[in-house]
């Protein structure tokens, strides 16, 4: 059920108790994460805190600990799973989640007791849930209330019109809920687990600039990531900026002497939309963020060439955008954002400020929220697929990346992370280059070899997303006007194979789609069923799947009569 | 060399690192005591003689030289056991009454039976505080906070706390503990306090 | 916390001391005992005090409501001061673990003991336990005339210089007795100075609480 007053009916109830907390391994799980710690920390709560990444860990963690807990807390996970049939707990257990998945799964939602959902009122996340009405209706207690006598009278009643007209009103009734559930499954994310606790925090009066942060990180990550729409992104970081400005206003009023060079500062700006610019060089970042490698076209020589000569339109000399940015003349990087605007323009580079957020320490380099993200990102899949095979070691340096902004892991995680998008352009340019992408009609799909050298990285669903993104955004720049915009409203498809004998299947929506609802998740079921294949809805976005290598084939095929 | 043996036992215990007990050197502790044995029965024989002949004065400084070498070899000796005993002894303030294995299976019968000793002394001594005892292998460190973050390094099974309720200690799993509770563990290195 | 508490002091009249002036005693003889070279006379008086202390805190701690902001700061003042009282006995034994026998001979021969009788016993037995082993697996082995032992010649060095600071005024502090020519150097203590000097002159007033090393 939906928790009206988080503040009474969930952090009050558990601040006497002792609690598990499982956290889903991403970006927002582990912010909101952080966010829980420290409310915990202030009111002494003890805690076990372990990191879950698919439904299979979900489940394991919690018959490992279900003896110890009786109250557990998902962040960012469990929202769009019928938990009650999943993890079938005790009567006394008491499971509260915090989850940015949508759609809300409805047992969840309607269940009186034992779930406890806490997220947003606002009507983007209530509304789109049907009623009850709709989808629960007491036929079937009716049926089974009167089941003998029903079936003893039945010749009696057969031609009875009340009851005929109850089975046609009933009929008619489960045509329109399987609708409307048709319709709701879509999957998209809601208001992040980081911003519902933060909210949480500072209805109690206990959220701080370090919090702040933490869901600043969260909202970019959704929007880095194409969960969220450059609307929503925009409204997330408007209320955040409120929060910024009334935690700056708090401080003033102190003796501004009193803080410490040391403390964190976060301030709120326009910035480019470039990748890690800070950390990198200008030209490599151009070269590798999704915006402006995609409008070049950076795979093809023409596309170099205008990138050279974008550089060259802004003045700035080779040698010194090729070289790190922190060893650029200061005089031209102070100007840096105007004369990129100013070139952006000529050369039709869309969007490429953005309103965000950085974080200042002392006097070191600032980090931006989006830096951050993709240090987090790239230390949660450094490790998977390599010799070091273990996601919770990867949990346990993300977490540590996220206390400090100075911490060493952020920049071990920034050295990943451009490892990472150099992997992801140099395969962009080749799938365009051979074609590698098709039109099955209802989307766009494209698969990756076994045995392609970054097959280790494929393997990981946050690269492989990203990569998806690139993909998909740089075909449709590869075709010509006409066949552009029919490709814009395509759904793209990938699967990438997985050393265990499964394959992996994502789809992302269509660019044109605003509100960035993915009906993949539903497709994937049907697609399923159909086919009979062998696979688990084994991640927490239902918009990716685990299929048997031998069954890809017949599984896709499926999907193709589906969605047409 | 006379005392070179011995001198060998002094190194053994400066190269020890920290927290670690090397096995102890029973052959070496015989040699020296061995070479101990010749010396002074080579004495013995030169005393004698020089009993009967006067003028010997090469024989006398041999004895004299021989006499430094015994109470070297001696005191090197002497400072190798205690020096262990001092080791023993830190590792029972860090590990506990229980000693783990490695350790064990370093330390001679005798250091054992010394160990067990001290066990019972600092136990009688502790609990002789106070009315009920006072365990000061516990607060170590000063505190800061009563609850500290920790997290998990090894499987450990379920922990029993105070007040009667259990926890899992998993690999990697974090917990949020009153410090009272973990600070053994922290020091057997189950767990490991974030900072 | 403020509640007067009766203990017996030193001096023969009872003295009635808060709770928080026996806690600046122990920070006291704490900071004293970590930076003498020698062990200090034992302060049982103390230590037994804030040991009461501590039980009759925790026990109101556990009969209070858990989670509550006052509960947790009681707690960790408990801590606190479980921690100073903790590190002083320590401190006490690693000494006399260190100088074990020249204490009992100094006990034996019948100066005022710094041992309080629990660690009298203590430093009995380790002292006995650290002589059988040493006795049996080497110095039994040994030839006759050097199976001796002598312990005892391990004594702290008061001859180390020391800092610290002035609480009550003294004059004609004698800095150096020893030298036969010069009669003495000679200072006077003032209240808050700060003098760097040999332990052994001063042991006496480090004892008295007329200095206190820093």
């Amino acid at each position: 059920m939906l928790i009206s007053n988080p503040v009474r009916d969930f952090f009050h109830k558990i601040v006497q108790e002792r609690v598990l907390v499982m956290v889903a391994q991403d970006v927002d799980g582990l912010c909101a994460c952080k966010i829980l710690q420290s409310l915990f920390k202030c009111d002494h709560v003890q805690y076990t805190l372990v990191p879950v990444s698919n439904k299979q860990d979900l489940l394991r963690e919690f018959d490992a600990h279900k003896e110890q807990y009786k109250h557990m807390i998902l962040l960012n996970c469990g929202g769009n799973i019928d938990l009650l049939d999943v993890l079938d707990p005790e009567d006394d257990i008491m499971i509260y989640v915090i989850d940015s998945h949508r759609p809300v799964d409805l047992v969840n939602f309607y269940c009186e007791r034992q779930i406890y959902l806490i997220m947003r009122h606002g009507p983007d996340e209530i509304d789109l849930i049907p009623d009850y009405d709709c989808i629960y209706r007491n036929y079937e207690s009716d049926e089974e209330d009167s089941g003998t006598e029903y079936e003893q009278s039945s010749k009696r009643h057969k031609f009875d019109t009340e009851t005929l007209e109850k089975r046609r009103e009933k009929k008619i009734w489960e045509e329109k809920r399987k609708e409307i559930i048709f319709d709701y499954e879509f999957s998209y994310y809601g208001t992040s687990a980081s911003v519902v606790l933060y909210e949480l925090a500072w209805k109690m009066s206990k959220d701080d600039v370090t919090m702040l942060w933490w869901a600043i990180i969260a909202v970019t990550s959704q929007y880095q990531n194409k969960r969220i729409g450059r609307e929503r992104y925009i409204s997330g970081v408007l209320e955040l900026q409120g929060h910024l400005s009334r935690l700056n206003h708090r401080t003033e009023d102190q003796d501004t002497t009193t803080m410490s060079i040391d403390a964190m500062k976060i301030n709120f700006e326009h910035d480019l939309d470039i990748a890690l610019y800070r950390h990198w060089s200008l030209f490599e970042s151009l070269c590798h963020s999704l915006n402006s490698s995609t409008t070049f076209k950076v795979w093809t020589n023409l596309g170099m060439k205008r990138l050279h000569q974008f550089l060259a339109e802004m003045g700035i000399p080779l040698t010194q955008c090729k070289q790190s940015f922190a060893f650029m003349e200061t005089k031209t990087r102070d100007n840096l954002q105007t004369l990129v605007q100013e070139a952006a323009e000529k050369f039709g580079l869309r969007n490429i400020k953005y309103h965000s957020f950085t974080a200042q320490c002392g006097f070191i380099h600032k980090l931006c929220a989006s830096d951050a993200v993709y240090s987090i990102d790239a230390l949660l899949s450094s490790k998977v697929g390599s010799e070091l095979d273990d996601e919770n070691s990867n949990f346990v340096d993300a977490l540590d990346s996220l206390s400090r902004i100075t911490a060493p892991k952020v920049i071990s995680g920034l050295e990943t992370a451009k490892i990472q998008l150099k992997a992801i352009k140099n395969n962009v340019g080749s799938f365009i280059d051979i074609g590698q992408v098709l039109s099955y009609g209802p989307f766009l799909f494209s698969s990756i070899k076994e045995g392609s050298p970054d097959s280790t990285f494929f393997a990981q669903p946050s690269f492989l997303l990203m990569f998806a993104h690139y993909l998909l955004h740089s075909y449709i720049r590869s075709l010509g006007k006409s066949k552009r915009e029919r490709a814009r409203n395509l759904p793209l498809v990938v699967s990438a194979p997985k050393q265990d004998g499964n394959t992996i299947i994502m789809g992302i929506p269509p660019i044109a789609e605003e509100s960035r609802k993915n009906l993949f998740g539903n497709a994937f079921v049907h697609s399923a069923e159909r086919t009979k294949s062998r696979t688990e809805h084994y991640f927490f976005d239902s918009s990716a799947v685990l299929v048997k290598n031998e069954d890809t084939s017949k599984f896709i095929d499926a999907l193709i009569t589906i969605m047409s | 060399m006379f005392g070179e043996k011995a001198l060998e036992l002094i190194r053994e215990l400066h190269r020890n690192r920290e927290g670690t007990l090397a096995p102890y050197n029973e052959d070496g502790v015989r040699q020296v005591l061995e070479e101990m044995q010749a010396l002074y029965e080579a004495n013995q024989q030169d005393v004698s003689q020089l009993v009967q002949n006067e003028s010997d004065q090469t024989s006398l400084t041999a004895v004299q030289i021989r006499h430094d070498s015994l109470q070297r070899n001696k005191r090197c000796l002497l400072a190798y056991l205690y020096n262990r005993l001092q080791k023993i002894r830190e590792l029972r303030w860090e590990f506990g009454s229980v000693l783990p294995a490695n350790v064990r299976s370093n330390m001679s019968p005798k250091e054992m039976e010394w160990f067990s000793k001290y066990n019972r002394t600092l136990a009688n001594y502790m609990r002789s505080l106070g009315n009920g005892g006072l365990d000061l292998t516990q607060d170590m460190q000063p505190p800061q906070n009563v609850h500290i973050e920790v997290r998990c390094v090894e499987d450990r099974g379920e922990l029993e706390l105070d007040d009667g309720s259990k926890i899992l200690l998993k690999k990697n799993s974090m917990h949020f503990l009153p410090r009272s509770q973990c600070e053994h563990l922290i020091r057997q290195g189950v767990l490991k306090q974030v900072t | 916390m403020d509640d007067t508490l009766n203990i017996s002091g030193l001096s023969d009249d009872e003295e009635h001391l808060t709770s928080s002036q026996v806690l600046q005693q122990l920070e006291e003889i704490w900071m004293n005992e970590r930076l003498s070279p020698n062990l200090m006379v034992c302060r049982s008086d103390i230590t037994d005090c804030i040991l009461e202390q501590i039980q009759e805190m925790e026990e109101n701690i556990s009969k209070a409501q858990k989670n509550e902001l006052k509960v947790s700061l009681h707690q960790l003042e408990v801590d606190r001061i479980r921690y100073m009282l903790s590190s002083y006995l320590r401190c006490r034994l690693e000494k006399i673990e260190k100088y074990a026998s020249s204490l009992i001979k100094e006990a034996a021969d019948g100066d005022q003991s710094r041992l309080s009788p629990e660690e009298y016993t203590f430093a009995r037995e380790l002292t006995s336990g650290v002589e059988a082993h040493l006795m049996s697996s080497a110095l039994r082995l040994m030839p006759k005339n050097l199976q001796s032992l002598n312990l005892q010649e391990y004594a702290p060095s008061l001859d180390r210089y020391v800092f610290l600071r002035v609480n009550s005024p003294e004059e004609g502090v004698i800095v150096d007795e020893e030298t036969d020519q010069n009669n003495g150097d000679k200072i006077d203590f003032e209240v808050g100075a700060q003098h760097i000097m040999r332990y052994k002159p001063i042991e006496h007033f480090v004892e008295s609480g007329v200095v206190s090393l820093l």
